[in-house]
């Protein structure tokens, strides 16, 4: 196996062997046009640097406004940068905010919703991708244009129905609404669209069944989609306000945005203990996004079939 | 190890006949290829013995069984794809192995799963034969065309099914990798002895892989024949003009008969055919003659020469003969018999002229 090589290794050979005229091989420096590319590549780096920051700033300025002493900080003229630093202002907040019972509950809603959520809609998916029946495309149909009714055109019935039920303050009663999810329904259709029918042909001759090759074949192969949809799905059930605040009426079944707005309003005194709470309220959802980042790579399908 | 049948077997989509009242006998341990252009039905017969496809109407046997109404995994078949159909997260082992994990085998009488012990014995063996032993720990993205289709026959022949379906396996790979992997195949099934179904377009690897020829059009089977006896003996003008490259020279003609012996007046010219039945005198017919059976003589056929390939080892020349366009494939290049622009005369041996009737484009004998 030849060694690999980059642009800056190919040596320009003779068009025509044989005939003694052989062109002297080109370095990188002399190479027209490698400045302009470089030039181009230093844009992008730095367009690319300032959008990271726009998107990291109003981040850095909770860590700020968090970590410094809030008289002070105002005093200071709201600089970017902390003022008088508070150290211990997330164990302070966490402890007072009763956080850990409010993260518990999100992070219970949030596990029962995105796995529901997940595993209905692969199976939704793998119905409308891969099998035959009546009224299947109308059934589709009907299923996208629940994407398009927002929540609050379904809360009062919801949040009656679940008042009927007897589900207010209950894990049964936060998630019972969200356990499917017509987006997510989409999306993997769409992925297990992708998979070649070649290969679910192959799978049937080497004796997968409907759930051998859902498990085995189809699962796998869209990985990167599902993985996608768990984050999303996930990132909306934990930062989930206006549904927990319609049926959770017990103190004790608040969840962490619920809890996030009256702990700040309970210390108006000290606004950083508000940041902090905020910031903590965010790391689960960035451990997934880590978490998940790794999954979320594409081309799993190369090599599958050719072309 | 059993033979396939197709007993007047027909297939539509909607309204559309894909296979049209097909009656075929597939041989145990026979090398049959259908052969055809795209759209003739070939794959969709192939399909259907996979169990792919349902059978609208007929019978179709694998062995003695009537697999109409038998699911695709309930079939002892295995089915190499064009596009190889390797699972992509799975490694080599793994896709080689899957067929072995799914279903229940025949062992020592008794029919279950196979255990751990005996499925490596398996591919390891399936391994060795298609040389993919320092392969078995790669993912199929990891792998070449070639490589990626010796996986697939690999998963196909771990099986040890009763009957091979390949369709176009070779036809994703480059010319010189195909003309390889076609001894490879034939050798794989002198050790196998088990019945491959194989299809394609492409008359090469139809000539020189099949036992015998099964040739397809619209549908319709056209001739079943050893690939000898259908290039020399073609059923039809279909098959006269599909098999043999350059195709079989085609112009219409008329019968004349004198004497016992059949002459074809082509144009301003005459072709001795020698003695025919099938004819008679003032009958008109469409002439064939394969290009290497032509010649440039000094009596036969004016034929006006348009253009001159010249292959090395032979010359193509390009002519019209009465408006219509013919190759003669001259083998003795070194000879200038022609230039382009002017008249020529060609000529044919009786005997490799052949006959077709232009209304029902049948041969004639």
């Amino acid at each position: 196996m030849s060694e690999p090589t980059t642009d800056d290794d190919v040596v320009v050979a003779p068009t025509t062997p044989g005939l003694g005229d052989v062109p002297a091989a080109r370095t990188p420096s002399a190479r027209p046009g490698s400045r302009a590319r470089l030039a181009k590549q230093v844009g992008w780096y730095l367009t690319l640097t300032l959008l990271s920051l726009i998107v990291l700033f109003p981040v850095w300025m909770i860590l700020v406004r968090a970590l410094s002493q809030p008289i002070a900080y105002l005093t200071a003229g709201q600089p970017p940068r902390p003022v008088e630093p508070e150290w211990d202002v997330f164990s302070r907040a966490f402890r007072q905010g009763d956080l850990d019972r409010r993260l518990l509950t999100s992070a219970g809603m949030t596990i029962i919703i995105a796995t529901a959520q997940v595993v209905t809609s692969v199976l939704a998916a793998y119905a409308f991708a891969f099998l035959r029946f009546p009224f299947r495309r109308l059934a589709f149909m009907g299923f996208m244009a629940t994407l398009m009714l927002p929540i609050e055109v379904t809360l009062i019935a919801n949040v009656e129905t679940i008042r009927t039920l007897g589900w207010f303050n209950s894990f049964q009663g936060l998630t019972a609404p969200f356990l499917a999810a017509a987006f997510g329904t989409f999306l993997i259709r769409q992925g297990f669209l992708g998979i070649p029918d070649d290969l679910r042909d192959a799978a049937e001759l080497d004796g997968y069944g409907h759930l051998g090759f859902l498990w085995h074949v189809a699962v796998p192969v869209t990985r990167p989609i599902i993985a996608s949809f768990t984050v999303i799905s996930f990132l909306s059930a934990w930062n989930q306000y206006l549904w927990p605040r319609s049926i959770i009426t017990r103190e004790a079944w608040d969840t962490i945005q619920i809890a996030l707005p009256k702990f700040a309003s309970e210390n108006i005194n000290q606004l950083n203990l508000g940041f902090a709470a905020a910031i903590i309220a965010a790391l689960p959802i960035l451990a997934i996004l880590i978490f998940f980042q790794r999954h979320l790579i594409r081309g799993l399908t190369a090599g599958a079939v050719k072309g | 190890m059993s033979g396939v049948t197709f007993d007047q077997v027909t297939k539509r989509f909607g309204d559309v006949v894909a296979v049209d009242s097909m009656s075929l006998e597939i041989r145990d341990q026979e090398f049959m290829v259908l052969l055809g252009p795209s759209g003739c039905g070939k794959s969709t017969a192939l399909r259907m013995i996979a169990g792919l496809e349902t059978v609208s109407e007929g019978e179709l046997r694998i062995g003695d069984t009537t697999v109409n109404d038998v699911e695709a995994k309930d079939r002892d078949i295995a089915m190499v794809f064009q596009s190889y159909a390797l699972y992509p997260h799975m490694t080599v082992r793994d896709n080689v192995e899957v067929p072995l994990k799914t279903r229940s085998y025949d062992v020592d009488g008794d029919r279950r799963k196979l255990r751990k012990p005996e499925r490596a014995d398996r591919v390891a063996e399936a391994a060795r034969i298609l040389g993919l032993s320092d392969l078995l720990d790669r993912k199929p993205g990891a792998l070449s065309g070639g490589q990626r289709q010796r996986v697939a026959l690999a998963r196909a022949i771990v099986r040890r099914p009763e009957v091979f379906l390949m369709d176009e396996p070779l036809s994703n790979l480059d010319a010189k990798l195909r003309a390889q992997t076609r001894v490879e195949l034939v050798e794989l099934h002198r050790q196998l002895r088990t019945t491959i179904i194989y299809v394609t377009h492409d008359q090469v690897e139809a000539m020189t892989m099949a036992d015998r020829i099964a040739v397809m059009e619209a549908g319709r089977l056209q001739q079943v024949g050893a690939p000898r006896d259908v290039y020399a003996r073609p059923a039809n003008l279909f098959v006269a003009r599909f098999i043999g490259s350059p195709p079989m020279n085609t112009v219409d003609g008329r019968v004349r008969v004198d004497g016992g012996r059949a002459h074809v007046e082509v144009g301003d010219g005459r072709l001795d055919v020698g003695p025919r039945t099938g004819v008679a005198d003032g009958d008109a017919v469409v002439v064939g003659i394969r290009p290497e059976h032509l010649r440039i003589a000094e009596d036969g056929v004016t034929a006006h020469v348009r253009a001159i390939e010249w292959l090395g080892h032979e010359r193509h020349v390009y002519c019209d003969v009465a408006g219509t366009p013919v190759i003669v494939r001259d083998t003795d290049p070194g000879e200038d018999h022609a230039a382009p622009g002017t008249d020529v005369r060609v000529q044919a041996a009786p005997d490799t002229v052949h006959l077709f009737d232009p209304s029902t484009t049948e041969r004639i004998d």
